[in-house]
């Protein structure tokens, strides 16, 4: 028994009213949904498998300085006293460290004809020793890791033979997944042959196309900036080592700053500063938006309860029972809702196509409309539930009364 | 039909006990046209709302077709409300924003009446008050007689057991309240009981019956005449 | 007459204590969402140098092969110059003033040899730098224009600095130790942070400057390294610095100071005769390589200093507002409306129309300015919270004068805005109406 012909009709008579409040849901249906569709993109990317145990792995950086220092000796005895340190499962020289957002890129191909075309594959170059994917703490899942033999320890551009690359990386490549054992062209005719693959590895940029594609080399490039990544056995050992690791290296050369200690749990979080900070911020607005429109359904619907007293009373006189009165009130808000989202569905989908257009966001995800649906539903029924369970206590003597 | 007996209506604050109902004693039968006069403060509106069930009482017992109304809960007295009572308004009480179809169709929506039946019964009711061309306006569009017409159209739509009418004339010019005393002597003359309350003797007098309220009680002495004519004339 | 307005402003906001809470309530937020947006939005996109920055010109070079570009840009161009290119276009006597610029860092070794070496991040620049990007000095000066051509240890370092190694005394002439290599200083500079630190946009867009500046001219000396971006474009084998130094890798920047179009145009005519000239020996290979000049402002466009995510959420912010400004007419509409019966009693003794409008304006701006106080105060809680979020805004986000104006204006603006159709409706309706009614 919902009457809504006469309801409809009764709130024709009130159209600015009427239409505020329409307006008012169908922006903030708009907004709502909009801003979960960021917050649910950001929040996916976020969460993307490392593929790394990072509560596991810290980083450093070695600056050295002093005018006669030997550089393939002192990594190498920089690694080894690293190793040999109680609670470290392995530590090595690398060229950039994982979501640090520092490190170098460049293009791939599968054939020197792609890369003379400029159908390069951009990736993130990885170097380091035969420890590198134990120190990452990845999973190889083809093929084999690099040998000893392998490493070449140089200053100049090296001339290697082998490389280990992602799946990702690989499967761009050689769509037929049949990448191990064939060759990745890097420019200037060179090629290395690609032996192992490794399951999933984060590269450096979190925001970049080229976030999980990425190619190691068995490059340990002399530099008198070196990037260091060491693997713990336990984050307690990773927390200890944060404070320690710099006397431990400086009292065995002291020709040389430490600079840039941070586990890579620190690096995730700088990484996604941003993103986090949107998704908070985000939050907030969906929150008080919420909080405003249902505010705004109280006061004008308590408005109207006080303005219809006497109409009220009349309707208990005739015979209205409370919850007739309680579902006329729910019945016109939610019919005024409804409104609200069917124009806020618009709204929606206007904005969306104007955010993919503008700023390249993707576009959200269709379920999301529903869902918004139901919660702005909800939230009008809660917002209505408070003044409609006042008017339903009006007594009906009131329509006896002379004002 | 409807049968008050001893029934007591006390009024608490935190100071003051007021009695607005002490054994208060009724009978209508059917077919009648009662009216029911006091001056105010008597407990006039207090029988009014007692009657129509919008308010409770705390002694006594009231019999309405049959039912004792002081067992029923909030949602049988609105049922019974509904079937049994019309009530008319002294301020008329329509609904501004509905037109006078849908502002009939009210109590024959909380009936559960069936879209063709109450389509038939609004038609009915606003041809037997006049206004069956008038359907679609507001009440805003209506003089004041023509108002209660719908009112009183709202009221007979639903064949209720009696009509209940609250000083019906009282926000009328005289004229209109003539008319509008005309139609109810007919609706009465068609078979409606009607019971009615008002301060207006003139108007009393025109029913069958005249119960005089004072102080909570029913007077022994019932009419005015004499009085109220020297000041008419 | 206003003092009356404001008196029964006051009444009727007694009266209807719940609904002008709920109005305010949402001005308040209103106005704190937007404000907190928009004070970081206008902090980034502030011009961080108003004298000079259409003045300052970052020079651009296409010298991409055939095909190349830079995909990150609109216009495609590098956003760094190769170092030969820095080197020759040095030579044009054209601008005003002109430095090459270069990231980089330090290991500064105290003299002290109890305490521990540390690193320092430095500007290998010319000496123009300081005149033309405004760097106050507090000791000394930028070392003599003819070390820009002929390499000398000599350094300006950073209060800062200064302050770390020489307890914040003057240290004109006394040596500090960088990477083993002992320089002179020159000059101390004070407190210079732009932000966003647009002489390079490339590292950091609100990084702090840096307290190390040793002359350009030292790179091949010393074997400066680059601590900012290194893009290359064709496959080279770089083997040791010469080699970078040689090669197409673009890991320099270059700014010039052009006063006037005519030195702008002038400036860029003498580039194109350069790249007319480089065409010959085989270098930008591209049929119409030209030179771009961007200003501060350009340049910070170009750079998107304002993020995507900024103007999204400026947008969301007007949003808000507006959902705050509808709920506020609708509730101004039912407060209006409350009180027809008591307009309809004042027309009849005599009130116009106007006035009955003004009243209520005076009504709805009361509320307004109410609001935008709140929002004012909550506002602030909100740049607290983003302080907190994006810790490398902290300087930016605070509010000056004219944000604190621009809020009150917004409010009270768009609460009378919001107020014109309620208070239009309720000067508009017959009096009569109402006084039937009652």
């Amino acid at each position: 028994m919902f009457e809504i012909r006469p309801i409809l009709s009764a709130l024709l008579r009130h159209k600015s009213s009427t239409f505020l409040i329409i307006l008012q849901i169908a922006i903030t249906f708009a907004v709502v949904v909009n801003a979960s569709s960021i917050i649910k993109q950001r929040i996916e990317m976020m969460n993307r498998e490392s593929g790394m145990p990072e509560e596991h792995l810290l980083t450093l950086n070695v600056n050295a300085f002093g005018a006669n220092y030997d550089l393939e000796n002192n990594i190498r005895a920089d690694i080894e006293l690293l190793r040999k340190t109680p609670g470290v499962v392995d530590a090595v020289a690398i060229n950039q460290v994982p979501l640090t957002g520092n490190g170098d890129s460049g293009g791939i191909s599968a054939t020197q004809e792609q890369y003379d075309n400029r159908e390069s594959i951009p990736v993130g170059f990885f170097m380091g020793d035969s420890h590198t994917l134990n120190t990452l703490g990845v999973k190889l899942i083809e093929g084999r890791d690099f040998n000893e033999q392998e490493v070449i320890y140089t200053a100049e551009r090296p001339e290697v033979k082998s490389s280990i690359v992602t799946k990702s990386l690989a499967d761009k490549l050689y769509p037929n997944g049949d990448a191990l054992g064939k060759p990745v062209y890097i420019g200037g005719g060179e090629y290395v042959t690609i032996v192992g693959i490794v399951k999933k590895m984060s590269g450096s940029w979190v925001h970049s196309s080229l976030f999980e594609d990425s190619m190691i080399s068995p490059i340990v490039s002399l530099d008198r900036f070196k990037r260091i990544l060491i693997r713990t056995e336990s984050p307690q050992v990773t927390a200890k080592l944060l404070g320690e690791v710099e006397g431990l290296l400086i009292a065995r050369n002291s020709e040389r700053v430490v600079t840039g200690v941070r586990s890579l749990v620190e690096h995730r979080a700088r990484a996604y500063s941003g993103d986090n900070a949107m998704t908070i911020i985000l939050w907030s607005v969906i929150i008080l938006l919420v909080a405003i429109t249902a505010l705004g359904i109280v006061g004008i619907v308590s408005f109207n309860v006080n303005q219809r007293i006497k109409q009220i009373g009349t309707r208990r006189a005739l015979g209205a029972t409370k919850l007739d009165i309680l579902r006329y009130f729910v019945t016109e808000n939610i019919l005024i809702t409804s409104l609200g989202l069917m124009v806020g569905t618009l709204l929606t989908i206007g904005f969306n196509v104007y955010l993919v257009d503008q700023y390249d966001m993707p576009s959200f995800n269709w379920y999301l409309i529903p869902v918004g649906i139901i919660i702005m539903l909800l939230v009008g029924f809660v917002s209505v539930l408070m003044p409609a369970l006042k008017a339903s206590k009006v007594s009906p003597a009131v329509a006896t009364q002379s004002i | 039909m409807l049968q008050m007996n001893n029934i007591k209506k006390i009024f608490r604050t935190d100071l003051v006990e007021t009695h607005a109902l002490r054994d208060f004693s009724l009978q209508v039968e059917e077919g009648e046209f009662v009216a029911v006069t006091g001056p105010s403060g008597s407990g006039k509106t207090t029988f009014l709302n007692i009657t129509g069930m919008l308010e409770t009482f705390n002694s006594g017992s009231y019999l309405l077709d049959g039912q004792d109304v002081s067992q029923l809960n909030d949602n049988q007295r609105s049922k019974l409300r509904n079937e049994k009572i019309g009530f008319i308004f002294q301020s008329f009480n329509l609904i501004p924003d509905l037109n006078l179809y849908d502002n009939v169709d009210v109590p024959l929506r909380y009936r559960g009446f069936s879209a063709k039946e109450r389509k038939r019964r609004i038609e009915n009711a606003l041809e037997r008050v006049g206004l069956s061309a008038r359907m679609k306006h507001l009440p805003s569009q209506l003089s004041g007689g023509q108002q209660q017409r719908v009112a009183i159209a709202r009221a007979l739509a639903g064949e209720p057991l009696f009509l209940l009418a609250d000083e019906p004339t009282g926000n009328l010019d005289s004229l209109m309240a003539r008319q509008v005393m005309q139609l109810l002597e007919e609706i009465n003359q068609q078979g409606t009981t009607i019971i009615m309350v008002t301060h207006d003797a003139e108007l009393a007098r025109r029913a069958q019956r005249n119960i005089h309220i004072v102080d909570g009680q029913v007077s022994d002495y019932q009419q005015l005449q004499p009085v109220l004519e020297v000041a008419e004339a | 007459m206003i003092s009356y307005y404001l008196k029964l402003s006051w009444l009727s906001i007694k009266r209807t204590p719940m609904l002008t809470a709920l109005m305010i309530i949402a001005i308040g937020l209103g106005i704190a969402v937007s404000m907190t947006v928009l004070t970081v939005n206008y902090m980034m996109d502030k011009d961080p140098i108003p004298s000079k920055s259409h003045q300052l010109f970052h020079v651009q070079l296409n010298t991409f092969g055939e095909g190349h570009s830079n995909s990150r840009t609109t216009d495609g161009l590098p956003y760094q110059v190769t170092y030969q290119d820095a080197m020759n276009i040095h030579r044009s006597e054209v601008p005003l003033r002109k430095t090459r610029s270069l990231s980089t860092g330090f290991s500064v070794i105290p003299a002290a040899a109890d305490k521990p070496p540390f690193i320092e991040s430095a500007r290998a620049i010319d000496s123009d730098f300081f005149a033309m990007f405004k760097v106050p000095f507090i000791y000394g000066s930028v070392w003599d224009k003819s070390v820009d051509e002929a390499p000398k240890n000599v350094v300006v370092i950073g209060q800062a600095l200064n302050d770390r190694l020489f307890d914040g005394q003057d240290s004109i002439g006394k040596q500090i130790n960088l990477n083993t290599n002992l320089y002179t200083v020159v000059g101390v500079v004070g407190e210079w942070q732009p932000a966003p630190r647009y002489y390079d946009l490339n590292n950091g867009n609100f990084n702090e400057t840096e307290v190390v500046f040793v002359p350009f001219s030292l790179l091949p000396v010393h074997e400066i390294p680059s601590w900012g971006n290194n893009n290359g474009w064709r496959v080279e084998t770089i083997n040791n610095y010469q080699d970078k130094l040689a090669s197409e890798i673009m890991w320099n920047q270059y700014w010039v100071e052009l006063s006037d179009d005519d030195m702008k145009h002038q400036y860029h005519q003498w580039l194109k005769g350069y790249i007319g000239e480089q065409k010959k020996i085989g270098r930008f290979a591209q049929k119409d390589a030209d030179a771009s000049l961007k200003n501060v402002i350009q340049w910070m466009k170009q750079n998107n200093v304002v993020t995507s995510d900024n103007s999204i959420l400026v947008g969301l912010s007007f949003m808000f507002l507006a959902v705050c400004m509808i709920n506020t007419i609708g509730l101004l509409l039912a407060k209006f409306l409350r009180r027809a019966p008591e307009v309809g009693v004042r027309r009849a003794l005599g009130a116009s129309r106007r006035e009955i409008f003004i009243q209520h304006l005076v009504d709805v701006a009361l509320i307004g300015l109410i609001g935008g106080l709140l929002g004012l105060a909550l506002g602030q809680l909100g740049l607290l919270g983003v302080k907190n979020l994006y810790s490398s805004y902290s300087q930016l986000v605070y509010m000056d004068t004219t944000l604190i104006v621009m809020a009150i204006c917004i409010s009270l603006g768009s609460s009378v805005l919001a107020g014109m159709y309620p208070a239009w409706l309720i000067c508009r309706t017959n009096p009569s109406v109402y006084l039937k009614i009652q």
